[in-house]
């Protein structure tokens, strides 16, 4: 569909409200804070320290990897898939990091914005309900690996935040 | 029309089939029809008339093509099933009387005549038939009820139907469909009505019902043609229920009902209303209420309603039981009000006084029956409605029972003793949030100490939670959830937000449901992330830094939160009670901090607590308590004071000195002392020391002309750097600069000491007092006091009896002076101290005393004499009383 600027402009409106009442400064800054404290809720959660960082752990291919993520469209992306990932497995702690995730993603969206390139909302994976077998048999390694990967991506979305990240 | 269509083709197929003599079904949409019957031996050539179609053929299959509009609605019918029957009937109605009848001639062909059923009504049976769905869609009643013209009226009758319910009579013959025709009985009174019941399954509601009747009377059986009707068209709703009649805040009456059953079309209602006898009809369509204008205090109103299907063919259910409602003689509208602190509200009211409507503009308004509203609130809103506004209402104070203001509507001077009721709540309900330490729950509270309760209402917490922040002026939002919340013992609710998202708005306000209507408090918006209260810091320490001397103390900041924290200091002496200082630390990467303390041999107690260092959320709790645990900070700061007590031994020849000194404070310590050391130097020998241990006493022989001593206070970090040295020489010793020395006592717990001396070359260090009570074998006491001090105040225990002897040592560099020794206190300068002191202030007592008694013994002495002798005469200067005994009668008196 090609509605052109006025449908980017109605896109982004949400967020440019937001910006108009918070400075982007205090966005970035809470961005970070949140990314520290996702990775301290990580670090808090005892069984994610005995996972030895070069075991790997087959089958569980959907859960991103530790890739440099670059942009700001791939970390929505990226932290999309693992709210997704998170709101499935269900346990309390997992399940407040998933919110936390949530309100990273609109964080995101707001530095996006603060740009001025419009960050369409990233969608989970969509095979993850074909998954649910997975999931149902290996929680357990879902969630340890899971959360072990995203303390990787987060350190790593931290350190390009500090670089403005592009687009 | 899919019917109608349904019964041309059935004709069709009927007339094909004529040779069955076989008859049309009537439908049955108008749901009244009439059966008339021409029962057996009845002359019946009239039926046939010239004139009339006889042209329906039979087996040439010729077929005259009926209207279709006309064959539905105005056809009529008649029965010829069987050649049991022996008699002629048809269907009519009140619109077409025209009565077809079918006859099959001595050929064999069928005929058709059509008779005026006027005929059949003299001379036949007649009944009014009457076919409806129930209302509960499950039961389709056929009623019969013989007319009154009705030949065969005195004869008992019985009836039975049979019937068949068919979805598509299309594919099938009625003929093979006749042997399977169901039959009910039917329930008939004496000579007056039947009525049969059809069970009709809800799946087959739309099909179509082909039934006939057979009805025995008087010894004739007659049977009527077939009669088909499709159940849901001919449905009778049952009456609307739960009638209500009410008057809206707007002065309207409202009448109310509900519809008894689902049923699977719409409905459209009549309703029947009487006002003082004047009856009214309205309609309407789907709506469950109806409003009327203008309602009339001191009135009657009795209401009914009915119902009907609203699109396609139906039956008027019946009437409701009707439903009276009398209005009152003064109509307030609304008649209670239910609003918060600062609106408008609005009241107005009809009034009916002694069967007369008052005049709108002669109302006026009482509040509480204590206070006229003022006139410049009220509105004339028609001729009889007067209408009153309250601005900016205060909060109602409840007076007893009563938590509502009561809002009159008078007529002049004459109040209706019915009231409106003005409920004002001032719901302005704070609610407080704050995040845990591991910002994972917000718990919020919220307290309706400060509000009235108002009886019958229920309070929810109601919230919205926006995608990130709130907005600046937090407004209620249309859609909210409630949030579950408990009443604790402090008469707090708690309500616990977990899992929460930290950088979102939570929009709050508590909603008040009552029956009068609901009100919500001012919404306050909260961040769980800007609300949090961290767990205080850990691992918190308190020492005095060794050789700096300070208290330090250390914490861990809290893993979370992440932002950056300032942080609070409380300190103080450990005890009972600390009397705390505080000392903030806004530096979030500190982890101490070292503070100056007066004491650095006490223990101290210590404690932590932090915030975020942009002032969001809360302290948090302070940390356990830390305390220091007192040890050497330092060497001691001085060496300790000493004196000498010097013996003679007269066989060697040789003095012995012992040297005295007070152990150690902590403070002079810093903060223990492990031994003292006393150095020695002479000139022969050189110096050396002597380890006393932790005696406070020393000994040595004194046998050279000078001997130095200094003792030193030794502790784990070293020895005192600040010491005293104490010079013996016997050539000093007859150094005399204290000229004078007196001492007097003030009481018996201090004891001052004033000395002269004269000017000397020598190096004065300090003075040194010595005394002690001759009377008793007491060891001497000491102190060391400064050079330039010239008097000193000794406090100790002294007994005026007892005798004190003074010595006032001068100490050199050089060495120890010659002392000036007093024996017992200055006696006679004392006492003329005091009595000087006596003497000017008692003097001046006793002469002011003496005047005012004198002065106060003349004025007495003069009253007396006047009011005793004032009317006594004097027997010198009158005659008639000389010789009277004046003595006795005082004694008399």
């Amino acid at each position: 569909m090609h509605c052109g600027p006025l449908c980017q402009l109605l896109w982004l409106w949400p967020y440019l409200s937001y910006i108009q009442a918070v400075p982007i400064q205090k966005v970035q800054d809470d961005t970070k804070t949140l990314i520290k404290t996702i990775v301290t809720r990580i670090n808090d959660i005892s069984h994610t320290q005995l996972v030895p960082s070069k075991q790997r752990v087959t089958g569980l291919d959907f859960i991103p990897g530790l890739h440099p993520v670059l942009s700001l469209s791939k970390m929505d992306q990226t932290l999309a898939i693992y709210q997704q990932i998170l709101t499935s497995l269900s346990s309390r702690s997992v399940i407040q990091i998933a919110n936390d995730l949530e309100n990273l993603r609109d964080l995101l969206h707001l530095l996006a914005s603060s740009e001025s390139c419009p960050l369409p909302r990233a969608r989970g994976l969509e095979t993850l309900e074909s998954l649910g077998g997975v999931l149902e048999a290996s929680l357990y390694s879902t969630e340890v690996v899971a959360l072990s990967r995203l303390q990787g991506s987060l350190q790593d979305m931290l350190q390009q935040l500090d670089i403005s990240p592009r687009c | 029309m899919i019917s109608q269509k349904f019964f041309v083709v059935l004709l069709h197929w009927e007339f094909i089939y004529m040779a069955t003599a076989f008859d049309m079904a009537y439908p049955v949409t108008p749901w009244k029809v009439k059966l008339s019957c021409i029962p057996p031996n009845t002359t019946y050539d009239f039926l046939f008339p010239t004139g009339i179609s006889e042209n329906s053929s039979s087996l040439n299959g010729h077929y005259e093509a009926v209207d279709e509009d006309k064959f539905n609605i105005n056809t009529t019918y008649f029965s010829n099933l069987s050649s049991k029957t022996s008699s002629y009937c048809c269907f009519w109605s009140e619109q077409d009387k025209n009565c077809s009848i079918y006859a099959n001639n001595t050929e064999g062909n069928a005929s058709v005549s059509t008779v005026n059923a006027s005929v059949f009504q003299q001379i036949g049976a007649n009944w009014n038939i009457q076919c409806w769905m129930k209302g509960d869609l499950k039961l389709l009643i056929c009623q019969m009820e013989s007319l009154f013209n009705n030949t065969f009226k005195n004869y008992e009758f019985k009836a039975h139907l049979s019937y068949i319910l068919s979805e598509d009579l299309e594919d099938s013959s009625l003929v093979s469909q006749i042997g399977s025709f169901q039959s009910v009985q039917c329930t008939c009174t004496v000579n007056e009505c039947c009525e049969c019941h059809i069970p009709v399954p809800t799946a087959k509601l739309s099909s179509t019902l082909l039934m006939h009747l057979e009805i025995a009377s008087g010894g004739v059986i007659f049977q009527s043609p077939l009669i088909s009707v499709q159940p849901i068209n001919v449905v009778k709703p049952d009456p609307p229920l739960v009638l209500h009649v009410e008057i809206t805040d707007s002065g309207e009456l409202k009448i109310s009902w509900s519809s008894p059953t689902l049923l699977p079309f719409q409905l459209q209602y009549q309703v029947k209303y009487s006002e003082n006898s004047t009856t009214k009809v309205a309609e309407t369509a789907l709506a469950t209420s109806l409003l009327v204008d203008n309602v009339l205090p001191g009135s009657l109103y009795e209401v009914q309603v009915r119902s009907k299907r609203l699109d396609g063919p139906g039956i008027w259910s019946d009437w409701s039981a009707p439903y009276i409602f009398t209005t009152q003689d003064v109509i307030y509208f609304p008649p209670k009000i239910l609003t918060t602190v600062g609106s408008n509200v609005s009241f107005q009211c009809v009034y009916k006084n002694e069967n007369k409507v008052v005049p709108a503009e002669k109302i006026v308004w009482w509040m509480n029956l204590a206070e006229k509203i003022p006139q410049s609130q009220y509105n004339v809103m028609s001729d009889h409605v007067s209408k009153v506004t309250l601005h900016n209402v205060n909060a109602t104070i409840p007076r007893g029972k009563f938590t509502y203001n009561a809002v009159y509507c008078c007529n002049e001077r004459e109040c209706h003793h019915r009231y409106a009721e003005l409920y004002v709540l001032d719901v302005n309900i704070k609610i407080s949030c704050e995040t845990d330490g591991y910002l994972s729950k917000m718990t919020c509270r919220w307290s309706t100490n400060t509000m009235p309760s108002l009886v019958g209402s229920t309070l929810q917490l109601r919230y919205r939670r926006r995608g990130l922040y709130c907005f600046n002026s937090p407004s209620i939002h249309p859609i909210s959830e409630p949030k579950d919340c408990h009443l604790k013992s402090d008469g707090f609710y708690e309500c616990v937000f977990q899992p929460i998202f930290l950088l979102s708005g939570y929009t709050m306000w508590i909603r008040i449901n009552h029956a009068l209507g609901s009100l919500d408090s001012p919404p306050a918006c909260f961040t769980p992330e800007s609300v949090v209260k961290p767990l205080p810091p850990s691992s918190v320490k308190a020492e005095i830094t060794v050789n700096v001397g300070l208290l330090k103390i250390s914490w861990e900041k809290p893993a979370l939160p992440e932002n950056d924290l300032q942080f609070q200091i409380r300190y103080g002496l450990s005890g009972k009670e600390v009397q705390w200082k505080i000392y903030e630390v806004y530096d979030a990467k500190s982890k101490s901090c070292s503070l100056a303390v007066s004491d650095l041999c006490a223990v101290y107690a210590a404690q932590v607590r932090c915030k975020r260092l942009d002032g969001l959320g809360y302290w948090s709790d302070w940390s356990d308590l830390a305390y220091t645990v007192v040890m050497d900070v330092k060497v001691p700061a001085r060496g300790p004071e000493f004196w000498r007590r010097i013996s003679e031994d007269p066989t060697k020849k040789q003095r012995n000195v012992t040297l005295l000194w007070k152990p150690l404070m902590k403070h002079d310590s810093l903060c223990s002392v492990r031994r003292y050391v006393v150095e020695h130097h002479t000139s022969p020998n050189g110096t050396w020391s002597e380890d006393v241990g932790n005696y406070t006493e020393s000994t040595f022989p004194w046998t050279e002309q000078t001997h130095t001593v200094t003792v030193l206070a030794i502790n784990s970090i070293g020895a005192s750097s600040v010491n005293s040295n104490l010079t013996f020489s016997w050539a000093m010793g007859e150094v005399n600069i204290v000229q004078s020395l007196s001492a007097y006592t003030l009481n018996s717990s201090c004891a001052v000491l004033s000395w002269m001396l004269s000017p000397s070359h020598y190096n004065l260090m300090y003075l040194i007092i010595e005394w002690k009570n001759l009377n008793e074998d007491n060891e001497m006491k000491w102190i060391r006091i400064p050079s330039s001090v010239k008097k000193y105040y000794i406090h100790d225990q002294f007994i005026p009896i007892e005798k004190y002897e003074f010595s006032l040592y001068p100490v050199f560099v050089e060495g120890v002076g010659k002392p000036k020794i007093i024996n017992s206190f200055t006696q006679d300068d004392i006492e003329k101290h005091e009595n000087n002191a006596g003497l000017y202030v008692i003097v001046p007592i006793i002469i002011s005393s003496s005047v005012l008694l004198l002065g106060t013994l003349l004025i007495s002495h003069q009253r007396m004499k006047k009011l005793f002798w004032e009317d006594v005469p004097n027997p010198k200067n009158c005659s008639w009383a000389q010789g009277i005994n004046f003595q006795k009668r005082t004694d008399i008196l």
